[in-house]
């Protein structure tokens, strides 16, 4: 007998029960993820990392509305499961968390990156290539634009995503403010914008809302892109080199800092944080800010948005160093979706789905319902461009008639190049880096591992 | 017997493996290995060189040893002068009690934020205060200090402990001082004060080894910035395993558990941690 009165042999006898109990446990905490395909009754189950319901991000929440339409249509035989994430939408760690996965060899079988966080993501191994799928299918593929899938092939011509939106990427501005300071139109040239901003600075309001991030360097790749020689720079060499011996990227710079030191932004330009820029424009207290055709549907058209904002607001390609010289950003195949789908049938189910978010209904439906425009060529009806948001569609249309055309810079970029610029930039507007060690900085920080 | 032990131990023992153990020896290994996920490979020491030749590296040392200082010359003393003083009791001490303590409850994310808001350039508090038009966050001269600010003052656990500390001395000894004619501060500067000198330490070394490990607020505010002027070890770490640079974020990680031991050991021996103090 022991100290409580169980008799020893009984007490080993409840231990070694409770151990086949915890053993037995333990292999059903692994929960359904497995490796194995997810079929059952003839469903092929695949999952979506970037499909869960969100009521602040236009694009999670259309994700999430096509995945239900795709599941109805297809009852039966393929299913969608949404996995839920922090990293569903944009996030500067997604790339390292997709990497962990890949590792442990649990991709998503749906999910989306940018075209930077693609090329590391590839090198392991776990992407599928859509190249066959689209080859058996030359009316699909043969259906997006030219040149929509360049940044998303492999150096063997793999096809590594299918690409996920094509937008004209412009400049809003209010015209109520712009009239107020005696502005008349949007400025055509860089010239105008500068004397466009000394007038609206005089009537104590901001002229371009910015954030130290995504709205500044938008206005970067402005500068730069609408430069006759500076297209080159925005589609290669951001992605490597010492930017200060590039006079286009020296200039670009110098101009960008000169708006901030003459007063022209927002006061808290710095912050990173793209609340700043659009609270700073949305509750008028700046003129302009550069942003995607999305921004309609988020903030300017928004249930919390200001009254009268939106027929206050213009859409305008990007000023120009000549008023023959105007650009505009197109973001095409920077980023797309992609698949660590590996067993052939969920690949199949994978290319039905791709195949249903690129067909003409589903991409009329994204455009209406978050303002981006799709990958592919819809040759639309003049009652459906009509039932679109006027303003990205008519930068659309102008986009095509301009003689600049460029990438953003955050796609092309090292992936460090974001938070080098964020740390960096501040520091060069207040005075402490000149342009020369700034620019040499960005692009050695933007590669360096601690940058 | 021996089995029954063993088995009673068991449990522990494979927590303290998987959750400690292991990940420890996974950081000292792979600080040794040029390790991106993709491949691995024994370097030697040349994580380490390399970070102790990056200058980045030193200023994010330099700022957390800035933010400890803060932590050790200002919190930990404000928090014992403020849990002497409430543990006198006087009128409203259980709400200002109550008031000081809130902030240490929430959560190092949603405080982050609020300091954001804050310390804005365009609709702040604290320019509204002060009549200014500082960018608080993103100029390098106030930056640090700024960020110092949003945690230094979070004194709420240094107060409760101390007052429980207060509360377990002796009233005797007050009242035979107080008869041999020392007077309400002697009583405190002689008597409370010495005998707080393990609490005292046990603060010091908790306030240390929080503001090695400081990461949440800065990431937020500044994410290091502006040029690396608010940068921290952790962040530098957490930068270089972003960047797919394992094996070199946790040479990183070695240096501040090292760094951290060297800590302990000085504050253990400077407070006599663990000795009576009665």
């Amino acid at each position: 007998m022991t100290n409580d009165g169980l008799p020893s042999a009984r007490r080993r006898g409840m231990v070694a029960a409770a151990l086949a109990a915890l053993a037995l446990a333990l292999p059903a905490c692994g929960g359904d993820d497995g490796e194995e395909p997810r079929q059952g009754g003839g469903v092929v189950e695949i999952t979506c990392a970037a499909c869960q319901e969100s009521p602040t991000d236009p694009f999670l929440q259309y994700n999430h509305d096509l995945v239900e339409r795709f599941n109805t249509e297809h009852e039966g035989r393929y299913r969608v499961k949404v996995v839920q994430n922090q990293y569903a939408g944009s996030n500067p760690d997604r790339a390292q968390y997709y990497q962990r996965l890949a590792l442990a060899d649990d991709l998503p079988d749906l999910f989306q990156l940018t075209q930077t966080e693609l090329r590391s993501l590839v090198q392991t191994g776990k992407v599928m290539d859509f190249t066959e799928a689209l080859d058996q299918d030359p009316e699909w593929r043969d259906s997006f634009f030219e040149a929509a899938f360049d940044s998303l092939r492999g150096d063997d011509g793999q096809t590594w995503a299918i690409p996920e939106q094509r937008d004209a990427i412009g400049i809003y501005y209010n015209e109520r403010l712009l009239a107020d300071a005696g502005v008349d139109a949007f400025p055509a040239t860089w010239d105008e914008l500068d004397a466009a901003c000394a007038k609206v600075k005089q009537t104590g309001k901001a002229c371009l809302a910015m954030d130290g991030d995504w709205t500044t360097l938008l206005m970067w790749a402005n500068l730069i892109g609408t430069d006759p020689d500076g297209a080159g720079f925005l589609a290669e060499g951001v992605a490597e080199g010492d930017y200060a011996e590039d006079p286009v990227v020296v200039r670009a710079t110098e101009t960008l800092k000169r708006w901030h030191t003459d007063g022209f932004t927002n006061s808290d330009a710095f912050s990173g944080d793209y609340q700043d820029a659009a609270s700073a424009y949305l509750s008028g207290d700046a003129a302009m800010i550069a942003n995607g055709p999305w921004m309609v549907s988020t903030d300017i058209k928004g249930k919390d948005a200001r009254k009268g904002l939106y027929e206050q607001t213009g859409y305008s390609a990007s000023p120009g160093y000549g008023a023959d010289q105007r650009g505009v950003i197109i973001v095409a195949g920077e980023g797309g979706w992609v698949s660590g789908a590996q067993d052939e049938r969920e690949q199949e189910a994978v290319t039905a789905f791709m195949k249903f978010l690129t067909s003409r209904e589903e991409s009329l439906e994204k455009t209406a319902k978050t303002g981006a425009y799709p990958p592919v060529e819809l040759d639309l009806t003049a009652g459906e461009r009509k039932s679109l948001e006027p303003l990205a569609g008519n930068l659309v249309t102008e986009a095509a008639e301009l003689p600049h055309t460029y990438p953003h810079v955050y796609f092309n970029a090292p992936s460090g190049f974001p938070r080098a610029w964020k740390n960096l930039w501040p520091a060069y507007v207040k005075g402490e880096l000149d342009t020369q060690e700034f620019l040499s900085r960005l692009g050695s920080d933007a590669t360096s591992p601690t940058g | 017997m021996r089995v029954a032990v063993a088995v009673s131990v068991l449990p522990a023992l494979a927590l303290f493996t998987a959750f400690f153990l292991a990940p420890l020896v996974v950081l000292v290994v792979t600080s040794f290995a040029d390790w991106g996920g993709l491949g691995f490979e024994y370097v030697g020491f040349e994580n380490f060189s390399t970070l102790f030749a990056d200058d980045t590296f030193w200023k994010a040392a330099e700022n957390t040893l800035l933010y400890c200082a803060a932590g050790v010359l200002i919190q930990v003393p404000l928090g014992v002068v403020a849990g002497i003083m409430l543990a006198q009791r006087l009128p409203g001490w259980r709400a200002l009690r109550a008031i000081i303590f809130i902030p240490y409850v929430i959560s190092g994310a949603a405080y982050a934020l609020v300091f954001a808001l804050f310390y804005n350039p365009r609709y702040g508090l604290l320019n509204g205060l002060l009549g200014t038009d500082r960018d608080w966050l993103f100029e390098s001269s106030t930056a640090l200090p700024a960020l110092a600010a949003t945690f230094t003052f979070v004194i709420g656990f240094n107060v409760v402990l101390v007052m429980a500390e207060v509360a377990s001395i002796p009233r005797e000894i007050y009242e035979a001082a107080a008869l041999d004619g020392a007077s309400a501060i002697q009583r405190q500067r002689y008597i409370t004060l010495p005998l707080l000198r393990n609490v005292t330490g046990t603060l010091v070394l908790i306030t240390t080894l929080s503001s090695l490990a400081l990461f949440d607020i800065v990431f937020i505010l500044t994410s290091g910035g502006p040029n690396d002027a608010t940068v921290t070890l952790t962040l530098y770490a957490y930068r270089a395993y972003t960047n797919g640079a394992w094996g070199y974020a946790n040479a990183v990680g070695v240096v501040i558990v090292v760094v951290g031991l060297i800590l302990i050991v000085g504050a253990r021996r400077a407070f006599r941690l663990g000795e009576r103090t009665l």
